[in-house]
């Protein structure tokens, strides 16, 4: 009898074998460790050149941008919600204060040029907008914003007093040249905010621009740009920076693209719970330029003193910068404790502007690296608050070396009472780290913490003793 | 007196601010500093280490049970115990009483590196590994040993992050050592075997007790601890079964190779290939050639080209099983002045007087006699003894200096390497470096670049290592040693060429030929008028016999093609031998099973009788049949035997497949288990002599399957038509020739 279907008999049989040789073959156990990463494929950007779109010079900046808004009316919309237009954060609880505050750079004070209350006018020279000096500045007007400092990519573009661009500045060609922010654009304020060339974060200068490899390896070898991790949909910049911020909306994390496991070695992802990515992957920062250390106000104002710009200068006292730094490590939950205007202080001790919240008990708090700025900035000393001086404004202590007028104007500017009498105190300002991540090859190794190393103070950390030997804190 | 008594009491009022625990040595009571008679020193003193510490510690038993105290190499207690390696004599750092202060000393458990004070290169910290520059000729106690011999680097760092100019270095991102990487240092492997803390489990042979909880109590073992230390075997910590499961055959891998053997692929540091102390070098030292290093003579250690140095892997006997396992080892061959009888080695200070004045420059006559360029002054190429004449003037100093009789000897030490360890994706992984024709198991091994002297060494004589062989003489001077494989030896991939290869490949040869000669005569003799007389379709094969025939079939194949590729079908790529494994042992079982059933299924109905040839007249049928395919075929003439459904096979077939399925097919099943089984059962397969007899056996009834198949497969083509036999396999049907 003939079978039914041969073909059928064969196809059955042939997939039977196809199977079984599969099954024989199949590798068994790892030959090679790949870790969980997403594949990041560079993005490809659109770019419409929009050298057409302005034949004439122009002469005033709010033209500008209502140029841009023309074609797109919903970007204006969009940048009037955003940090970067108002300076302030959504409203948020602050931990140590009651209710909830809507904080940002319009408000608070940091150990560094200290407050900008009073002192927009120079300040805003970093504002995404045209023309604030002052509390008249209209906030719900999306005409005043100014597009080109994120998207132009001429390069020569430069914004002066009150934001507006100085004078000399080829509007036209840098309208013309617009685009996808670059990490010139966003470099530009971000790389010498403080007042000077890395001043403030430590992990970002200009020599992210354009990094080698073991400068950033995200950046020098991948060719990353700032949005392909701060990535930004209709305005809202993802990310957070601690110095402003209290928690971590719309924050970002190594864990959105590097998925677990990370590590092909066990041993290594073991850590993952008590450290922070960072901690071994940025074993230094600052390392192709300083970044300011120390910063003493109270030097500030002496005549004879030779002023240089990494030493002294009249206007703004004593500091130290320092290069290929070590990082300071605590324990972190990714929200800090915020000094707001107002908050008594110890003038004996050392107050903490921004002090990283976690402990080893926190489950959700992990060792994580920080440039520590440390600085004496003034206080009131009958009623115990750090005070915001006047600097660059009307009667400040750039114009007049008067620290008493200063004070008294800032306190004012701010709304807070001043005693008239100062002092200045110590403060600590803690910058988290995530920007120059070494390549693999120069992460940190067992020893430099474990064993003899020296970077981990393990009792301060609230361990018994080194965890290679105690055990970790589960 | 009052200065220091002044100075102790400011002392001790630091100290009494001190909390304890800062103290460098909470544990340690604090103790006098004695002099050799036993007294407190005086300012000025010499500190006695023997009974300042043996006041406590017994110092006779430990310097008796101490190899690292000898007369020629010896090491004290502060060496090894004490942070700057010397006992404090400052009044300062004593208090009143006369006790040493506890700040002023630091006594540990030895530390990486005070073991490396003699021993080797350590790294510590993020400081760049580099070669120090006193390494070729090291003052003092030190030696560099461990670095010299075997060129491992006890240090955590990446290599591609040290100074060392190594090839490929960016992509080298392993540690130099992987244990040193994860602060598993010297003293976790090296111990004191009465240590309780670390031999604390006491072997007991009562099979109603885990442990026994009596040991040696901790004062004990510090009032006498043995200073003979064990060495921790990979295996005290280590446990390759719950990993390595990428490995086919694994027992048999694991009990053939000492881990090391894959784990220890390639050192980074300068590892000596050969030490001519015969001369002297400006620095002091000898003249040594490294392993892996391209180095224009003088040039530093740390800037060479170094390619890596590959140990090479000897059998050698493991100390406590006396199991030969695979090893890594170096030779390095010393060129020496020894004198006298009984040929002891020339003192170096000698050897030193006999080519330098005192001034540290090279004696006058030296210079003549060895410049060989004639510029008067001696190229670090050209400090060495390799012609009669160089050799015969400095002996002739050596003489001169009252040496008796010198002469230059030569012999070769060989340096078990087991530092330099990697984990992960450093590791040896590639099947093909062992399983090759050219195998590292067999590969020469160099020895020289020159001969001071002309002087051969001999084969090294180490009751422990095999080594089979001979020294021989490579082109340019040079000397290498070449391997012979030991007797009992079968390497899946490198031994080829036995005498069943050889007579395996004969058969088959002669068969392909045969089957080649029979297909052309048959084309040339074919008849186009030939017309088959038309027949009858019958069914013949049911569908179990075509699925057990052509699961059978493609089983064979596949068994064919993957035992090839074991075999050592000359592919280098690892993974494909590992593949062919798996596959192999899959179609195995597949083909033993089918078989199986295949038999249950001819013996349970009438089919077997297939198989059986016919009792009458068989040898006149198989005469007539083998005529038929002798001659008959050329000629058109009909097939002796009719194929019917009752009978399908001839008579020629039905031996064929007796032999075929009865004998050669159970052979090559149980050579095959046997092979199996020698990974999974070690000791039955040593006592029949291992692979070296059961895989040829399995390799020559491979070459028989191979030509049955040639020739099954030709034989097809002898039916009515050249397809037809073929066609009925696969769909069952077949036009049968009426009956004649």
């Amino acid at each position: 009898m003939k079978p039914r279907r041969p073909h059928a008999w064969a196809a059955l049989v042939t997939l039977a074998g196809a199977g079984a040789i599969l099954y024989a073959t199949w590798p068994s156990g790892r030959t090679t460790d790949s870790p969980g990463n997403t594949t990041w494929e560079k993005a490809v950007r659109p770019h419409t050149d929009h050298a057409a779109f302005f034949p004439d010079p122009i002469t005033s900046p709010f033209d500008v941008t209502a140029a841009c808004l023309r074609c797109h009316p919903q970007s204006g919309e969009q940048v009037l919600k955003t940090a970067h237009w108002q300076w302030l954060g959504p409203e948020v609880a602050v931990p140590g204060h009651e209710g909830t505050h809507r904080i940002g750079k319009k408000n608070l004070l940091n150990n560094f040029c200290l407050s900008t209350i009073g002192n927009r006018e120079s300040c805003t020279k970093c504002h995404v907008g045209y023309g604030w000096k002052d509390d008249t500045f209209d906030f719900s007007k999306a005409g005043n914003i100014d597009c080109l400092v994120c998207h132009e990519h001429a390069g020569t573009y430069v914004k002066g007093d009150a934001g507006l661009p100085m004078a000399g500045v080829d509007l036209r060609a840098a309208a013309q040249s617009v685009g996808w922010p670059r990490r010139e654009n966003c470099s530009v304020c971000h790389s010498y905010g403080g007042g000077g060339q890395g001043v403030k974060h430590g992990d970002i200068d200009s020599s992210l621009e354009n990094p080698s490899p073991s400068d950033d390896v995200h950046m020098g070898r991948l060719g990353m740009v700032c949005t392909d991790c701060h990535r930004t949909v209709d305005h809202a910049i993802r990310g957070r920076a601690f110095s402003v911020s209290v928690e971590n909306a719309n924050g970002i994390a190594c864990e959105d693209c590097h998925r677990a496991p990370p590590h092909a070695d066990p041993r290594l992802n073991d850590h993952l719970s008590a450290v922070a990515c960072q901690t071994c992957h940025i074993p230094t920062y600052a390392r192709r330029l300083p970044t300011k250390t120390f910063w003493d106000w109270s030097k500030g104002g002496d005549p004879n003193r030779p002023e240089d710009p990494h030493r002294y200068l009249k206007i703004k006292g004593e500091f130290v910068y320092d290069q290929d730094l070590v990082p300071e490590y605590f324990w972190f939950n990714r929200t800090v404790d915020r000094y707001l205007l107002g908050d008594p202080i110890d003038p004996e001790g050392v107050t903490d502007i921004n002090r990283p919240r976690g402990s080893i008990t926190d489950r959700a708090a992990r060792i994580t690296p920080f440039k520590v700025h440390r600085a004496l900035q003034p206080y009131d000393r009958e009623r115990k608050v750090l005070l915001p001086p006047i600097l660059s404004g009307e009667g400040g202590f750039w114009k007049e070396f008067d620290w008493n007028k200063a004070l008294t104007l800032g306190a004012e500017a701010a709304g807070i009472a001043f005693s008239g009498a100062y002092g200045f105190a110590k403060t600590t300002m803690y910058w988290s780290l995530s920007h120059m991540v070494a390549p693999a090859a120069s992460a940190l190794q067992c020893g430099d913490c474990h064993g003899n190393g020296t970077r981990l103070d393990w009792k301060a950390l609230g361990y018994d003793g080194d965890p290679i030997v105690t055990g970790g804190r589960r | 007196m009052n200065r220091v008594v002044l100075l102790a009491l400011a002392a001790s009022c630091v100290l009494a601010t001190t909390p304890a625990d800062a103290a460098p040595n909470p544990m340690h009571p604090q103790f006098p500093v004695l002099d050799a008679a036993g007294a407190p020193i005086v300012p000025g003193g010499e500190p006695s280490l023997d009974r300042t510490c043996g006041a406590c510690h017994d110092a006779t038993f430990i310097v008796a049970h101490n190899p690292h105290q000898r007369p020629d190499r010896s090491a004290t207690c502060a060496d090894c115990h004490l942070e700057d390696g010397a006992l404090p004599t400052d009044p300062a750092a004593f208090e009143p009483s006369g006790l040493l202060k506890r700040e002023a000393i630091r006594i540990t458990v030895p530390r990486d590196s005070d073991c490396a004070r003699c021993h080797g290169i350590i790294g510590s910290g993020r400081d760049p590994v580099a070669v120090p520059g006193d390494f070729e000729a090291p003052t003092g106690r030190r030696t560099y040993a461990m670095t010299r011999d075997t060129g491992a680097i006890f240090a955590s760092q990446l290599e591609s992050e040290s100074w060392l100019n190594l090839a490929d270095k960016e992509a080298r991102s392993r540690p130099f050592d992987v244990h040193a990487q994860r602060l598993v240092g010297c003293t976790a492997c090296h111990f004191a075997p009465n240590n309780p803390a670390r031999t604390g489990l006491r072997n007991t042979t009562l099979d109603f007790l885990i442990n026994d909880p009596r040991r040696v109590p901790v004062s004990q073992f510090l009032h006498r601890p043995d200073h003979d230390l064990v060495v921790a075997s990979c295996l005290s910590c280590h446990d390759p079964t719950k990993t390595h499961a990428f490995l086919p055959y694994r027992a048999r891998h694991l009990e053939t190779l000492d881990c090391r053997a894959c784990h220890i692929p390639e050192l980074a540091g300068p590892a000596a290939q050969a030490i001519d102390a015969t001369v002297v070098l400006p620095g002091g030292g000898p003249a040594i050639v490294y392993r892996g290093m391209e180095r224009t003579p003088g040039e530093a250690l740390s800037s060479a080209w170094q390619t890596g140095f590959r140990p090479f892997l000897l059998p050698s006997s493991d100390r406590t099983t006396g199991k030969k396992k695979i090893t890594p080892f170096n030779l390095v061959t010393r060129w020496s002045w020894t004198s006298g009888p009984t040929a002891k080695e020339v003192p170096a200070d000698l050897v030193r007087k006999a080519f330098l004045n005192g001034d540290e420059t090279y004696a006058a006559e030296v210079v003549s006699a060895l410049d060989r360029n004639g510029d008067g002054r001696l190229d670090p190429s050209e400090i060495r003894l390799d012609t009669p004449a160089t050799a015969e003037a400095i002996r002739s100093r050596l003489v001169a200096l009252g040496v008796d009789s010198p002469r230059i000897s030569a012999s070769i030490r060989v340096v078990p390497i087991s530092h330099g360890v990697v984990g992960g994706p450093a590791v040896r992984r590639a099947c093909g470096t062992c399983h090759a024709d050219a195998s590292i198991l067999s590969s020469p091994i160099p020895l020289a670049s020159y001969l001071p002297g002309g002087v051969l060494p001999d084969l090294p004589d180490s009751p422990s290592v095999e080594i089979i062989g001979r020294v021989q003489h490579t082109p340019g001077d040079g000397l290498a040693l070449q391997r012979t494989e030991p007797r009992a030896f079968h390497l899946f991939g490198h031994s080829v060429g036995s005498i069943t290869d050889r007579l395996g490949l004969l058969v088959f040869a002669a068969t392909a030929l045969g089957v080649t000669i029979h297909a052309f005569l048959r084309w040339r003799t074919r008849r186009r008028d030939h017309a088959h007389p038309a027949g009858r379709r019958v069914y013949l094969y049911s569908a179990y016999e075509r699925i057990w025939h052509w699961l059978m079939a493609f089983s064979v194949l596949a068994l064919m093609v993957s035992g090839f590729i074991v075999h050592g079908g000359g592919s280098p790529s690892g993974d494909v031998l590992a593949v062919a494994v798996r596959v192999h042992n899959f179609f195995a079982i597949l083909m033993t099973v089918n078989a199986f059933l295949s038999l249950f299924y001819h013996l349970a109905s009438s089919a077997i009788r297939q198989f059986l040839p016919p009792k009458d007249d068989l040898v006149g049928q198989v005469r007539r049949q083998a005529n038929y395919y002798l001659r008959g075929i050329f000629l058109g003439q009909p097939h002796p035997t009719a194929k019917t459904p009752e009978r399908k096979l001839n008579p020629l077939q039905q031996l064929t497949y007796l032999g075929l399925l009865n004998v050669l097919f159970p052979f090559q099943v149980m050579t095959g288990i046997l092979i199996w089984g020698v990974s999974r059962w070690p000791d039955f397969a040593a006592s029949i002599g291992g692979l070296s007899y059961v895989a040829p056996a399995h390799n020559l009834g491979s070459w028989l399957f191979l030509s049955f198949f040639v020739m099954h497969v030709y034989l097809t083509t002898t039916g009515r038509t050249v397809f037809s036999n073929i066609q009925a396999m696969i769909d069952g049907w077949e036009e049968i020739e009426d009956e004649h």
